[in-house]
């Protein structure tokens, strides 16, 4: 059954919220439900479309697989937050914002759609960590920004929905295109720049910046493939194109030129993330098959390259006080699991070889140098700044101790954040891998050609 | 929407203002939460926009859509308001005891920077004001009522500028929510069906929780700091 899924995550959500004095009890909970939904979905056949209050409900394979992939890179981060605490209803704010965005990727009505993306927003918000009257602050004004995105995308989706046969409102209907990518752009943290998700990770906040980088980055990335498989008017692809284009380049050079001056794994992440980010869409922008196939795969590369390098700030964080050049002196000799997952996982955001996130790009570079090479320095930009600030963050772990340390530091998170890593390490030196996965995964990169009319 | 079994006769006994009386109240209720700093009054003036707004739309929506979004907003209210007497009871004292300076503290003020003053934000509204009239008279988006048109833009406008202008969650949750007030009267005048009516009233409420979660939280952080300093 199409829904079974989703009421097993909420109503796993309210038993973990009843088991919070039990940490350890929620994260397995809540990761084994993860884990066997995602199999689950990974390995269904063909799911029947269902009928829900006139709403026609369908979940396509490369949705089930794309939600799939994300409930195991949550798994792991939830099985990493029983060392590294998110709060009391972590657990079950996490389930609940999950179970909604894959909810999104199965109604066929933008309305809800836009609607079911937006609550899941705010309950990934809500796992924002407040440990200074500043961070409330932000928190207040990161939900005025969601208000404003599901706004705008609202208003664009109820204008295409009624004008969108009417060839003579041309104008409404390129406002209400740029009005919805608009909606995107914010939601996606991209505009305006650094306003409202690149915080989140500065200030410790990893859950929900996994949370609305990759699961929400996912599901409006596949909203925006729906939006580019309708003509509703010509000259809209272009548009679509232009718009992300412009925003990919401006995201790239803008997060590459920020992440030069952090001083710490989680403000190098923070614009790390974003400037990987504009490369997904500048990827998308191109209009190519090609272009697209590459914009979903270094998606994928880029969310297991957030989680990884995420999950060793939260724990420098929590264990070591912070995640500064101050605190990172020494931390090789006390946690090199975790170094060694953090050099790889930083690396594959910047895009150096030999990680995955430098395969993606290098294909993207070859794509851009036919049409676009004025362009090149500005994706370059984005693996410099970022290359600089993680680079700085690695050295400075080979570094004597400048605080005294304490007790042995725990393994554990280590050994949950190592195996990621190295996946993006052994993809990067053999990309052909990749084929060795079963054919219907595979469709998930062939859907990418959705992206292009 | 010819067919549709409208609330208005239902609501004929209900709705005591006319839609130009309405306007008039619920611009004032507005204007009245961007220049006070009280959050229990202003949380009061939130419940008012949320009372007269579906009567500015009782001619499309069904008895029990109107009646839904009367419950929402009282739920709303209720939540903000039981916040609000946390924060306004317990932030001012805290204050003293920690020995700020008068003027570095936010919550004496509502939530509002000194340097943002009554004058400063009665022009800030008036600028606002103009605003709302231009777009009003520029898009008067037909066959929508003029004075919902007129409504909702000076909601939305005066919401944002209530979040620009603060420094509270607390108060930039009212904005936030004047703003989903203005948005919504808008939207359902367009789009009045159940299930994304539904929808629309779970946001609020999720979006009405975020706030006092993050004013709760703040509140707590400032309350440790105090008691660290001392």
């Amino acid at each position: 059954m199409i829904l079974w899924f989703i009421i097993l995550l909420l109503a796993v959500a309210i038993a973990v919220s009843l088991l919070s004095r039990f940490p350890l009890t929620a994260a397995l909970l809540s990761t084994i439900t993860l884990l066997i939904t995602a199999v689950h979905l990974a390995t269904a056949g063909e799911v029947p479309e269902l009928l829900l209050m006139g709403r026609r409900l369908t979940f396509s394979p490369e949705a089930r697989l794309g939600s799939a992939f994300c409930f195991v890179l949550l798994a792991f981060v939830l099985a990493h937050t029983y060392r590294v605490p998110q709060g009391e209803f972590s657990y079950a704010l996490t389930l609940s914002a999950a179970g909604l965005f894959a909810a999104s990727l199965i109604i066929h009505n933008d309305t809800l759609k836009i609607l079911t993306l937006e609550m899941g927003t705010i309950m990934a918000l809500a796992l924002f960590p407040i440990r200074e009257r500043q961070d409330a602050v932000l928190g207040a004004r990161a939900l005025v920004l969601i208000a404003l995105a599901g706004m705008l995308l609202l208003v664009g989706a109820w204008t295409m929905e009624t004008y969108g046969p009417e060839m003579e409102r041309m104008t409404m209907l390129q406002l209400s295109t740029a009005v919805t990518m608009m909606g995107f752009v914010l939601l996606l943290g991209v505009g305006p720049f650094g306003l409202w998700l690149t915080p989140l990770f500065r200030r410790g906040a990893y859950l929900a910046g996994i949370l609305l980088q990759i699961a929400l980055g996912g599901a409006l990335l596949f909203f925006l493939s729906g939006v580019f498989r309708e003509e509703t008017y010509a000259g809209a692809q272009e548009l679509i194109h232009i718009l992300l284009l412009a925003g990919g380049i401006g995201t790239c050079l803008l997060g590459g030129v920020a992440a030069m001056a952090q001083r710490s794994v989680s403000g190098a992440l923070s614009y790390a993330a974003l400037a990987d980010l504009g490369v997904i869409l500048v990827a998308l922008g191109l209009g190519a098959p090609e272009g697209a196939t590459i914009g979903i795969l270094h998606f994928m590369y880029h969310a297991v390259g957030v989680v990884v390098v995420a999950m060793v700030a939260g724990f420098l964080r929590y264990h070591f006080g912070g995640d500064d050049h101050e605190h990172l002196a020494g931390i090789w000799q006390r946690a090199p699991l975790l170094v060694i997952a953090l050099t790889i996982g930083g690396l594959s955001l910047a895009g150096l070889p030999p990680m995955a996130g430098f395969g993606t790009r290098l294909n993207l570079y070859r794509m851009l140098a036919v049409e676009h090479s004025a362009w090149i320095p500005a994706l370059l930009m984005s693996s410099l700044g970022p290359a600089w600030a993680f680079g700085r963050c690695i050295l400075a772990t080979l570094s004597p101790p400048l605080i005294p340390r304490g007790g042995p530091s725990p393994r554990y998170p280590g050994l949950l954040a190592l195996p990621l890593g190295l996946s993006l390490l052994v993809l990067g030196l053999f990309p052909h891998l990749l084929m060795l996965l079963p054919s219907a995964w595979l469709d998930l990169l062939a859907s990418a050609s959705a992206f292009v009319p | 929407m010819p067919n549709v079994p409208i609330a208005q006769q239902f609501l004929s006994h209900v709705v005591l203002l006319s839609p130009r009386q309405i306007l008039i109240v619920v611009v004032s209720t507005s204007a009245a939460m961007f220049l006070m700093t009280r959050y229990r009054i202003s949380t009061v003036l939130l419940l008012l926009q949320y009372i007269l707004l579906p009567q500015l739309l009782s001619e499309r929506l069904y008895p029990s859509i109107f009646f839904t979004r009367l419950g929402v907003g009282f739920s709303i209210c209720f939540i903000l308001y039981l916040t609000a007497d946390h924060v306004q009871n317990a932030a001012p004292p805290l204050t003293s005891r920690s020995g700020a300076d008068d003027d570095s503290n936010e919550h004496s003020e509502g939530g509002r920077p000194r340097s943002m003053g009554l004058p400063f934000c009665a022009l800030t509204l008036a600028l606002g004001g103009f605003t709302a009239y231009h777009l009003w008279r520029r898009y008067p988006l037909p066959p929508m009522p003029p004075e919902l048109t007129l409504t909702g833009y000076w909601l939305m406008i005066g919401g944002v500028l209530v979040t620009l202008v603060s420094l509270d969650p607390l108060r930039i949750g009212f904005g936030l929510l004047s703003f989903l007030n203005g948005f919504t009267a808008l939207y359902l005048f367009w789009e009045p069906g159940f299930l994304v009516t539904a929808l629309l009233n779970v946001v609020e409420v999720l979006f009405a929780m975020g706030v006092v979660l993050f004013a709760e939280e703040g509140l707590q952080t400032f309350i440790t700091d105090v008691e660290a300093e001392e």
